[in-house]
């Protein structure tokens, strides 16, 4: 099910599970000078460089929805706005122009200028720069949040398997193959149908209806195999590598070995991990959002806006295609990025930019 | 431990794994407030009475692990499991219906996809580090970063709205499928655009990696060996270095393709308004028509777990390592 | 939009003639119109294709062409569509008993598509079948007939007394427990269809039942499409309940998305299309296509339901509040302009019996809404000290509903309540917002008539009777219930078998009573917009079925 929303992913994913047999074999102690190689040749990457800078801008920008909302737009961009009027070449425009025969109703289109409604109206009448800002925020902290989800269990989950073997392994996997084939769609809908009615009660925690945890939750939990698959691998060559065997050898408890040989190791995988994650999760995230299913309004993504704009596709195709556009340039910023890490960090890349 | 054993133990785990996700999807349905079937066959306006005899009538009064082994008899052994919403309509030539759509969709771009994804990546090792290369690997991260169903709607936008009336789209019929056996040309002039659209991340994707594994095998003993037989550059690249880097990309294949055609393209189905695997499973969900989910996801599941299930066990083939877990 | 009337009446007057006398030309053209293909498409198909069962206006617009009942409504445009004619019946029914007996005599030849005569047994075991297939309605209607809640409860055991019939005569007799003013309404509904003897005592689902209209169902495929043929044994007895209509084949097909339905239709692939347009599209189309374009009023409106029962709204001044508040305008805007809905604020819709203009929540009240009345609104707000209060939204997640939806809670907001919209599955919403389980304290929806009484408005949707607590079907979404109105309606049904123009007043006073009460914010009624191909000409649409299919000139 998971597979053309996840198609960014499965290249990075079975190349990688090729690659982690052969991962690098780092010994602790050669830690710190990898570190400060990596990084220096991820600032020599220009095209790195680029990508961080557009997602800081990204960023920053939507952090400030909300002074963007009250000095520019002028308007609560939450608020349908269906009798308002806006300045337009010195004339007062209705924001929701009906047709003149009465059969439809368009409204305003973009202005251009740095001031209300600069990319028009949406079909409530709310300032779709705003929410495009607004929408920002949302999508991204939904990416993020939910790469942290999924890279924690991945870690967990690929650690436990790989280090422990035996009936661990055989539990996790078969956990690890029905979430992959499961249908996230399906998952989705109940849950936010139970939410919306009761909320969920985990031990103290509590989770309202309306948060986000829902989408971040959903998308978080399933792409855990995609990561923990290869980390499993991974850990299981380490396990078997020379040096952990020393460590057994010589008596060192499984904590330590894991502290010491085995996290260092698998951090790099996940540093490596976490953009592209986090490009995959912004995807899914507006992708469910197109179908209904994933952030539900008052809140508003980037594919919550290009689902309010599929009806007004042929008179106002901005509504749709801004927030579509900034997914792409996102996705693309982190993309260029996972690849510049990807190079410093594994001497043996085979996807490579420059 | 040999290799018909490892085969055994995956379709073992196979099964089990298809078992788990029908159990799961089943007590999610049941758990999920207003989607009780038997209010929703009764239809608007029906009383209590009526809704208590139609769950009767339907089995729904019985405890949920009985309700559980007669769907899924009437699915797999007796098939003729029939839908909740569309009273009557049997689920499993319904999807054996909307199979040829899906595989129509999902063949025609992966003929794409491998096509160009070799151009991409033989072109990109040959002129690697070089504008071209450069180029071709931005193009292929941009089409990976595009998100499947807004592609398709702005091509929908331009081939069916904006541009429709230009010498360009006009060819283009409207959104739909129309079988092989009734018209080929239209079959085919209504699934381009489809195609391109889903094929367009895999393009990216595969396009990338080939140029990885070529780039790499350019290194290896062999090519040298080659080289210093004095073959042209051209043949080396494509009869020794590509031939080698396609294994990778095989196994990759299968997993896509097998999620796919398992109802994978769901988005691109839905934004072309195409009624294949994908579509049904998106309807059925949305219906929440019980009988149709648990049939489709069975399906889906089957194609993806064994697409898996192959995937590994080719890896146990040519990695002996792997079989030792 | 015109022109099809006058048409339709040049056609009906052409008939009464006769073909001798009518000009050559004429008569010629007239015959001209049957044959051809009528292609129609919709995004999906509803469901089974058993009358007794399916309850769908998709195919209630279209099983009317396959089956015939005692009595149907006629097909024709306009208020024609909702008088109720005798069809298989040789008259309307003789009522006697003050109300409690109808004996209907059998028209006689008369057979189903598999040769079969249509016989006095066919009708008795037609009505013992709709007990038996558990048809949704035989709780709340059907059990009028005596001997039909012994049949509710133990359908396995029904024989229904109430049913007499006399082959000799070739009639029918209905013995009723109490008098009911929408019986032959309800005779009229496919429910009412009736089927051969040998029919079996279960959903038919996707096989299609022989039946006696012009049409029969050579194929039908939920996912794919249905092709409807003309019955080898029909022969025309009443042009009014059945005509011979114009298509000789009409193929229905099924899984295209509304927009690809537009421009399959726009380019004239298809005929006719089930789906409203997209509003994007309509602007579009009304530009270049008005005349292909089909608006007619519908007995309908849409409503937010208020629960009496829950915080906040079990308080009639913050009910009043919302009501005041509401702009209507805005809400026509978003479904898309003045030519598609008309604002409302009372219950029943234009053009139903008993039906009198009446607005109080607008400014200056009085027969017509022109704009809020903010000021008001604010008054009962604070009189009923129920700002800061939460109030959760139930919308369906796909709009112009959930655009209603959000609209509203700009309103809440404004009156100073906490509000937030959930939209859910369009598909669920209607049964989740009836239950009272999931404490839904305001929604929005949309409220059809089965047949045109106002009862079906204001009894079906305010009525104690229609609360279920604990159920998916309790159709009183604001469960509301007043013993006085209650008392009313069931004397104004009574009422309305012997003197239906004093019954219409009741039910003018009724309306206005729960209007005044607010258990739901009425909003405006919708107006349907049918899009056909430039080769479809008399297009008739009734206010019972729609575009009415078999009348379409194709050819």
């Amino acid at each position: 099910m998971a597979s053309e929303i996840g198609a960014a992913i499965s290249d990075q994913d079975y190349a990688r599970v090729l690659d982690a047999w052969t991962a690098p074999e780092l010994p602790a102690s050669a830690a710190q000078g990898y570190w400060h190689a990596a990084l220096a040749k991820v600032r020599r990457n220009r095209a790195a460089m680029v990508a961080v800078v557009a997602l800081f801008l990204f960023l920053t920008s939507c952090v400030m929805a909300p002074l963007y909302a009250h000095l520019v737009a002028h308007i609560n961009p939450f608020k349908s706005n269906l009798d308002g009027t806006v300045l337009i070449g010195g004339k007062q425009v209705p924001v929701m122009q009906s047709a003149s025969n009465g059969l439809g109703v368009t409204p305003v289109g973009p202005t251009w200028r740095f001031g209300p409604y600069m990319l028009g109206a949406d079909g409530q009448g709310r300032d779709v720069a705003a929410r495009l800002l607004y929408g920002g925020r949302v999508s991204l902290l939904v990416g993020a949040a939910s790469t942290v989800i999924c890279l924690s269990f991945a870690v967990l989950l690929g650690i436990a398997a790989g280090f422990y073997g035996g009936i661990i392994n055989r539990v996790i996997s078969v956990m690890l193959d029905i979430l992959w084939a499961f249908p996230i769609y399906l998952l989705a809908i109940s849950l936010s149908i139970i939410l919306i009615n009761s909320g969920i009660r985990i031990g103290p925690l509590v989770v309202h209806s309306d948060d986000l945890i829902l989408p971040i939750a959903i998308i978080g939990i399933i792409y855990v195999p995609y990561v923990a698959r290869p980390i499993r691998a991974q850990v299981m060559t380490l396990r078997r590598s020379d040096f952990v065997m020393a460590s057994i050898c010589l008596g060192a408890s499984d904590l330590r070995i894991l502290r010491r040989e085995i996290l260092p190791n698998v951090a790099s995988t996940l540093i490596v991990f976490t953009p592209i994650m986090m490009a995959l999760n912004i995807i899914t995230e507006a992708s469910l959002s197109f179908l209904g299913i994933g952030v539900q309004p008052p809140s508003a993504s980037w594919g919550t806006i290009i689902r309010d704009g599929e009806h007004l596709l042929y008179t106002r195709p901005l509504v749709s295609i801004a927030p579509g556009l900034a997914i792409v340039i996102t996705v693309v910023a982190l993309n260029i990025l996972g690849d510049a890490l990807r190079d410093a960090l594994d001497p043996r890349a085979k996807l490579t930019l420059h | 431990m040999s290799l018909g054993f490892t085969i055994v133990k995956r379709l073992a785990h196979m099964v089990f794994v298809m078992f788990g996700i029908s159990v799961l999807v089943f007590l999610i349905f049941f758990a999920t407030p207003g989607a009780d079937p038997a209010a929703r066959i009764a239809g608007r306006n029906a009383s209590p009475q009526t809704v208590a005899l139609i769950r009767k009538e339907f089995g729904l009064d019985k405890p949920l692990p009985v309700q559980y082994l007669r769907m899924m008899d009437r699915l797999v052994i007796r098939r003729d499991l029939t839908s909740y919403v569309n009273l009557g309509e049997k689920v499993v030539p319904t999807i054996f219906r909307a199979a040829p759509v899906t595989l129509s969709l999902v063949f025609g771009a992966a003929v794409i996809w491998i096509v160009f994804s070799i151009l991409v990546g033989v072109l990109a090792a040959a002129f690697k580090d070089r504008t071209l290369d450069r180029l071709l690997m931005i193009l292929s991260l941009i089409g990976i970063s595009i998100p499947v169903f807004w592609l398709g709607e702005v091509v929908n936008l331009v081939s069916q709205g904006l541009l429709h009336n230009t010498w360009l789209f006009s060819w283009v019929p409207p959104l739909g499928y129309v079988p092989l056996h009734r018209d080929p040309a239209l079959w085919f002039k209504s699934l381009v655009l489809p195609w391109f659209t889903l094929a367009l991340a895999f393009i990216g994707i595969y396009g990338r990696v080939l140029r990885a594994n070529i780039v790499e095998a350019m290194q290896e003993d062999y090519i040298r060996l080659a080289r210093a037989k004095g073959l042209p550059e051209a043949q080396v690249l494509i009869r020794h270095a590509l031939r080698c880097s396609m294994i990778a990309i095989f196994t990759l294949f299968g997993l896509d393709f097998g999620a796919l055609v398992g109802g994978g393209a769901l988005l691109t189905e839905v934004v072309f308004g195409l009624p294949g695997v994908g579509y049904l499973t998106y309807q059925a969900l949305t219906n929440l028509d019980l009988p149709m989910i648990m049939a489709t996801v069975t399906y889906a599941s089957f194609f993806v777990v064994s697409a898996n299930a192959m995937v590994d066990i080719l890896y146990s083939v040519f990695d002996p390592r792997v079989r030792n877990d | 939009m015109k022109t099809p009337k006058i048409a339709s009446i040049a056609l009906a007057a052409m008939s009464v003639v006769g073909g001798l006398s009518a000009p050559a030309i004429a008569q010629a053209a007239v015959k001209g119109h049957y044959g051809g293909t009528l292609r129609m498409v919709a995004s999906a198909a509803a469901g089974t294709l058993d009358p007794q069962i399916n309850y769908t206006l998709r195919f209630w617009q279209i099983l009317p062409m396959f089956y015939d009942g005692l009595v149907g409504f006629e097909k024709a445009g306009g208020k024609a569509a909702f008088k109720i004619v005798p069809d298989l019946a040789t008259s309307m029914p003789k009522i006697t008993n003050s109300g409690k007996t109808y004996i209907f005599t059998l028209r006689k030849d008369i057979k189903f598509s598999n040769g079969q005569p249509v016989t006095v047994q066919a009708v008795r075991h037609s009505f013992v079948r709709l007990f038996k297939v558990l048809n949704p309605n035989v709780g709340t209607w059907y059990d009028v007939i005596a001997g039909g809640r012994h049949c509710v409860k133990s359908p396995s055991t029904c024989t229904l007394p109430g049913v007499a019939i006399d082959p000799k005569t070739n009639t029918v007799t209905f013995h009723l427990r109490h008098p009911d003013a929408e019986f032959l309404d309800q005779l009229a509904v496919p429910f009412g269809s009736i089927l051969p003897a040998n029919t079996p005592d279960k959903d038919m689902g996707t096989v299609y039942i022989p039946g006696t209209g012009a049409y029969m169902v050579k194929k039908y495929e939920p996912s794919t499409e249905m092709v409807m043929v003309r019955n080898p044994y029909f022969r025309q007895w009443s042009k009014l309940a059945q005509p011979k209509g114009y298509p000789n084949k009409i193929v229905y097909r099924f899984g295209l998305t509304p927009n690809a339905q537009v421009t399959a239709v726009e380019n004239n692939q298809y005929d006719w299309m089930y789906n409203p347009i997209p509003l994007d599209r309509l602007q579009q189309i009304a530009a270049q296509y008005k005349s292909r374009l089909e608006i007619h009023p519908l007995l309908a409106f849409w409503y937010a339901p208020m629960n009496t029962r829950m915080k906040p709204f079990n308080n009639l001044d913050a009910r009043l509040a919302v009501s005041y508040a509401i702009n209507r305008a805005d809400l026509v805007k978003l479904f898309g302009g003045p030519a598609l809905a008309t604002p409302t604020c009372q219950i029943l819709p234009p053009g139903m019996a008993g039906y009198k203009p009446y607005c109080l929540f607008t400014k200056n009240p009085g027969t017509k809404w022109t704009a809020p009345d903010m000021a008001k609104a604010m008054m009962y707000m604070k009189k009923s000290g129920m700002a800061g209060q939460k109030v959760t939204i139930i919308t369906q997640n796909a709009d112009p509903n959930h655009a209603v939806g959000i609209y509203l809670q700009s309103v809440l907001d404004k009156l100073g309540f906490n509000a937030k919209v959930k939209g859910i599955s369009s598909n669920l919403q209607f049964t989740y917002i009836q239950n009272s389980n999931n404490h839904v304290q305001i929604s929005v929806t949309v409220w059809y008539q089965d047949y045109p009484a106002p009862s079906d408005f204001l009894k079906v949707l305010f009525g104690c009777t229609s609360f279920h607590p604990g159920s998916d079907n309790s159709i009183n979404i604001s469960a509301f219930c007043n013993d006085k109105i209650q008392k009313q309606m069931d004397a104004a049904e009574i009422l309305s078998i012997k003197h239906p123009k004093q019954a219409d007043k009741m039910w003018t006073k009724i309306d206005q009573q729960i209007t005044d009460l607010a258990p739901a914010a009425p909003l405006f009624n919708p107006k349907h917009v049918d899009f056909v191909s430039a080769r479809l000409h008399h297009f008739v649409f009734s206010g019972q079925t729609y575009f009415v299919p078999d009348l379409a000139w194709v050819h």
